[in-house]
């Protein structure tokens, strides 16, 4: 009786262990994830970054570049929606869809500024500065 | 000879639907369906337009739809065949993001703006574009030049539908073997032609098809490989995105009560609200329970829930009843028990939620849903089915497959009297060709005008005009001598393609009978058979009356005759060649105004011709002063 209780015992320690392994495996699954994403996200930041500096310095661009860019980053945002995650795959995911936010936030103020330029920029014709673009 | 062709290029099976297409192929034994180059089975029925490159279709082009919606194209099916001011094309168009134009002929057109250039396209380009992706499609997977394809419509499509479904093959380079009826597919795929054969009766299926954005009910009657389609019902925009709606509806309110905060006046997170929404919903058909996740929905804050399948069902009740409810009246509308019913066949991706399957189950007293193959397939797997057993492949099974499709009502045109000249009787099966011979009516005349009706009455102003022609410059001669031979074709698609030639000169026409008017729906087939069952007895006096008419009319005709006939003049006194002419030409005078005499007027005048006849006769031995022998103008 007591070989079988220990027995018992030893199964169920090593179902837990089996368990924290699954676990341990679905959340470096999620961060793995995560991570994938955050890389494609890298570009779509420096595209964000040329079109903040052309737009400082005045120059117009044309609309369309903003409007695609903001949906690029919303197709990335909803890849993020669709990882299922859990403990640190979790927070990884809510970091960068508030990163990505951010930069949807900074493409809406740009276009704002972009659709009226302060009197004092120069006004060249609009579309006439290509858009940086990895694709 | 017979050179083998064995890297001959196999026919492909097409579900050209109105959100979504598939294709499949018979192969390896077995019925494939084609992944497309992004690894999907089935392909967006989407064609987008853009300024900087070439027309993106499929994925690609609804992957863009948000950023450029005005330049995306989708739903081209339900304006293909139609009419600019449709009620439905009205309808539709205040929803579409895109501009419809009015082209010539009341034909709506599609506008967009191509490389900077603004195009008009009809419903057909864009439908062709999205069959060209889908030959593509096949071609990399198959890695051969697909030719030929069978191609599915919705059951209620008219002629002009179908044209122009035929039209957008064309233009894709697509010979189309067969136009098959989508719930025909459906119920290929399940070969439930097959057990029919086997049991040797009818059976009774009904197609159940819940999709994206349509839903269809058909009740469809297989009889040795006829397949008849009973009664169709549904409701065009009714499927699964409005599920997705109601609980997006739901969750506002919910992230509303419990944060105070009221997402409505933000897109951007309504958009990742739907996209989880769906994903739960797909989630719910296979467990009773999900938790629902999204990070910064709105200001910054989370949003997490959980919704049950019961609550889902419960939000989406109205819907499922008012599908149920149209199943119910088709099964009236075709006076079908619930018992009649052998088989109930589950299409379209929304068929997959139980509470669907199971409302339906309960309807037909417990009985099995077919639901083996996968609902968004089914329909191309039926099309391939039939696009192996026409070009010659297949298995057993599949070579074994008869597939008729019969004419709902009679076809043919009016004769003299208004009368109903029946060439092609209702339920013959398709393609069928008939000739008959027409004659003509009256000496020296120049043209046949033919009418084409469709109906089961023996007047031929009961039934519906569908079409009309006219054979002109025919030769000269009398009445009865000039001949057009007339031909009607009715293809295995249903088109129907009169013509008549006179065969001395040669002279011809043709019409190709693509009105609307001539597809009715259920109602209308219905009610014209109906009519005719209930008139059988005016029809029949109808048909007397005719005969009637049409020997009086010969009557003065051969009266006339008589009369040009210089032997029977000679013999005539001048007074009396004049009062018969006077009579033969009131009687004409008379045919002319009283077409539509009833039985007793015509048979009187006809006595009263007689007797005026009789009694010129009698005159003309009296009145001279040298004895004339008395003449009677014999007619027969």
């Amino acid at each position: 009786d007591r070989i079988e209780e220990v027995n018992e015992k030893v199964e169920e320690v090593n179902e837990n262990v089996e368990e924290a392994k699954e676990t341990i495996k679905e959340v470096s699954r999620g961060v793995e994830a995560v991570n994938k994403i955050r890389e494609e996200n890298n570009q779509f930041a420096e595209q964000v970054a040329s079109l903040e500096a052309v737009v400082c310095s005045g120059i117009q661009v044309a609309d369309k570049d903003f409007v695609f860019l903001t949906e690029m980053l919303m197709r990335q945002l909803l890849k993020l929606d669709g990882i299922d995650a859990e403990g640190e795959g979790r927070t990884q995911r809510k970091l960068e869809v508030r990163r990505v936010q951010g930069l949807v936030d900074t493409l809406d103020n740009l276009r704002t500024k972009n659709a009226n330029p302060s009197n004092d920029a120069p006004k060249p014709a609009s579309g006439e500065v290509p858009m940086p673009s990895s694709l | 000879m017979g050179r083998t062709r064995a890297c001959e290029a196999p026919a492909i099976g097409i579900d050209l639907g109105t959100t979504y297409s598939c294709v499949a192929v018979w192969q390896n034994n077995r019925v494939e369906i084609i992944v497309n180059e992004q690894g999907n089975r089935t392909t967006p029925s989407c064609v987008a337009f853009s300024d900087v490159q070439d027309c993106l279709i499929g994925d690609a082009a609804k992957n863009q739809i948000a950023m450029n919606s005005s330049n995306t194209v989708f739903d081209a099916k339900r304006l293909i065949g139609k009419r600019f001011h449709d009620a439905t094309v009205q309808k539709d168009m205040k929803v579409w993001p895109f501009k419809i134009a009015e082209g010539i002929c009341g034909k709506p057109k599609i506008e967009v703006s191509d490389k900077g250039v603004k195009k008009l396209f009809a419903a057909e380009d864009i439908s062709a574009m999205v069959l060209t992706k889908m030959k593509e499609v096949a071609n990399a997977y198959l890695n051969a030049d697909v030719k030929s394809a069978v191609i599915t419509v919705p059951a209620y499509f008219d002629d002009l539908q179908r044209q122009a479904t035929k039209d957008a093959a064309a233009a894709a380079g697509l010979d189309v073997l067969r136009l098959l009826n989508e719930p025909t597919a459906a119920a290929i795929a399940y070969r439930l032609d097959q057990k029919a054969t086997n049991r040797g009766r009818p059976i009774n299926v009904l197609i159940f098809d819940l999709g994206g954005g349509t839903f269809d009910v058909s009740l469809v009657t297989i009889n040795k490989g006829t397949f008849e389609v009973k009664a169709v019902g549904g409701d065009t925009h009714l499927g699964g995105e409005d599920f997705d709606n109601q609980m997006v509806k739901y969750f506002v309110e919910e992230f509303n009560r419990k944060e105070g905060k009221d997402i409505t006046t933000n897109p951007r997170a309504l958009g990742r609200l739907r996209v989880a929404c769906e994903k739960a919903k797909r989630i719910l058909s296979s467990t009773t329970f999900t938790s629902i996740e999204v990070d910064c929905l709105h200001d910054g804050v989370d949003f997490s829930s959980k919704i049950t399948r019961a609550k889902f069902e419960e939000l989406n009740m109205d819907y499922f009843n008012n599908c149920m409810e149209t199943v119910q009246r088709c099964m009236k509308d075709a006076q079908w028990d619930n018992n009649m019913v052998n088989e109930v066949v589950l299409v379209g991706g929304s068929t997959r939620i139980p509470k669907v399957q199971q409302m339906l189950q309960e309807y037909f007293d417990g009985k099995n849903l077919c639901k083996t193959i996968n609902p968004d397939e089914a329909v191309a797997y039926g099309a391939a089915v039939l696009a192996a057993n026409m070009s010659g492949k297949g298995n057993k099974m599949v070579k074994s497959l008869v597939l008729l499709d019969v004419i709902p009502l009679s076809l043919g045109h009016e004769l003299l009297g208004q009368f109903m000249r029946v060439v092609i009787p209702k339920n013959t099966p398709i393609p069928i060709t008939k000739e008959v011979i027409g004659v003509t009516i009256e000496d020296n005349q120049p043209s046949f005008r033919f009418k084409v009706y469709q109906g089961e009455r023996s007047r031929s102003t009961d039934n519906i005009l569908i079409g009309e022609f006219v054979l002109r410059n025919l030769p000269l001669a009398p009445k009865g001598v000039t001949k057009a031979n007339i031909r009607y074709d009715v293809d295995a698609d249903g088109i129907l393609k009169v013509s008549a030639e006179e065969p001395l000169t040669g002279q011809k026409n043709h019409i190709t009978i693509t009105k609307d008017k001539r597809r009715l729906s259920k109602e209308e087939t219905d009610k014209m058979l109906q009519d005719a069952k209930r008139y059988k007895a005016d029809d029949e006096d109808y048909r007397k009356k005719r005969n009637a008419y049409i020997a009086l009319d010969y009557y003065v005709y051969n009266l006339k005759t008589k009369l040009n006939d210089d032997n029977i003049r000679q013999r005539l006194s001048q007074e009396d060649i004049k009062k018969m002419d006077d009579v033969v030409q009131e009687a004409k005078e008379w045919l002319k105004t009283n077409t539509l005499a009833e039985i007793e007027a015509i048979v009187n005048k006809k006595k009263e011709l007689d007797s005026k006849r009789r009694h010129g006769a009698r005159t003309s031995s009296s009145s001279g002063g040298r004895p004339k022998k008395v003449v009677t103008i014999n007619i027969d």
